[in-house]
């Protein structure tokens, strides 16, 4: 897996290349605490380039939107694609994170 | 049609998983399944595998997990065995259950973990967990589908 990190105003752009999972979601994870340490704490993840990911990497998501929200931040997702929609959908996750189809779009609403 | 089965074998090491699960792509590309049941098996496996390490084994790494893949032509059957602590007998029924069971408008209780039985049981047509003197199995089948076009 590999992190393209940008900041872009206030917001910081995580896109997500290749595999989220197990063995690697403490590298995501950190990254967002790292950056909430320094008090920034507007995230947008671009899950455009994700190849794969498992529970393990949804309850990263999870758990990155929990510490954003609990610093009195945000985390917002871009690009969707269709399997990790249905896995959104199949665990419910469709109803905790604002989705949105383009950055542009998603960064108005930080 | 005579089944074709592969065995593969990992250590309980997490860094291994991805080793399954290119495997299992090679497998279900050349088995011609469509892209949505790759990708469904790929994910169920990998719940499965890592599922063995992190509770069967509780992250002993020197344990070993086994996957037989099996194609009877109108199925694939996975099954995932390691010979750690067992789940108990009603695991799969109630984390079905509890993986939706929470208030998405409470952020700060949404589970972190607890997914992935859930998904195997979504995913696939039939799942089936055995303890038997060699190991536990959690037996996983689904149907094949021809190609879209």
């Amino acid at each position: 897996m590999e992190l393209h990190i940008e900041a872009i105003d206030d917001v910081n752009v995580i896109e997500i290349i290749g595999r989220l999972e197990a063995a690697n979601r403490d590298a995501l994870k950190k990254a967002v605490e790292a950056r909430l340490a320094e008090a920034q704490t507007k995230f947008l993840l671009d899950l455009g380039q994700l190849d794969f990911i498992d529970s393990s990497g949804l309850g990263c998501l999870v758990s990155c939107l929990r510490s954003a929200d609990r610093a009195g931040g945000a985390l917002k997702i871009v690009a969707l694609q269709d399997y990790v929609a249905k896995l959104f959908e199949t665990t419910r996750l469709d109803r905790v994170f604002e989705v949105f189809a383009e950055r542009s779009q998603a960064l108005k609403t930080f | 049609m005579t089944t074709k089965s592969i065995q593969l074998a990992i250590r309980s090491r997490l860094e291994n998983v991805p080793q399954i699960a290119a495997a299992l792509r090679g497998l279900c590309r050349a088995a011609q399944l469509p892209l949505e049941d790759c990708r469904a098996i790929e994910l169920c496996v990998t719940e499965a595998v890592v599922n063995s390490i992190e509770h069967a084994y509780g992250r002993d790494t020197e344990e070993e997990v086994g996957v037989t893949i099996s194609d009877d032509g109108t199925s694939i059957t996975i099954a995932v065995r390691d010979t750690g602590t067992p789940m108990a007998a009603d695991t799969l029924a109630r984390k079905k259950q509890e993986a939706i069971a929470f208030d998405p408008a409470d952020v700060g209780r949404i589970p972190t973990t607890g997914r992935g039985l859930a998904i195997i049981q979504s995913y696939m047509d039939t799942v089936d967990y055995r303890i038997e003197p060699d190991g536990n199995f959690l037996v996983m089948r689904k149907e094949k589908h021809p190609p879209e076009e």
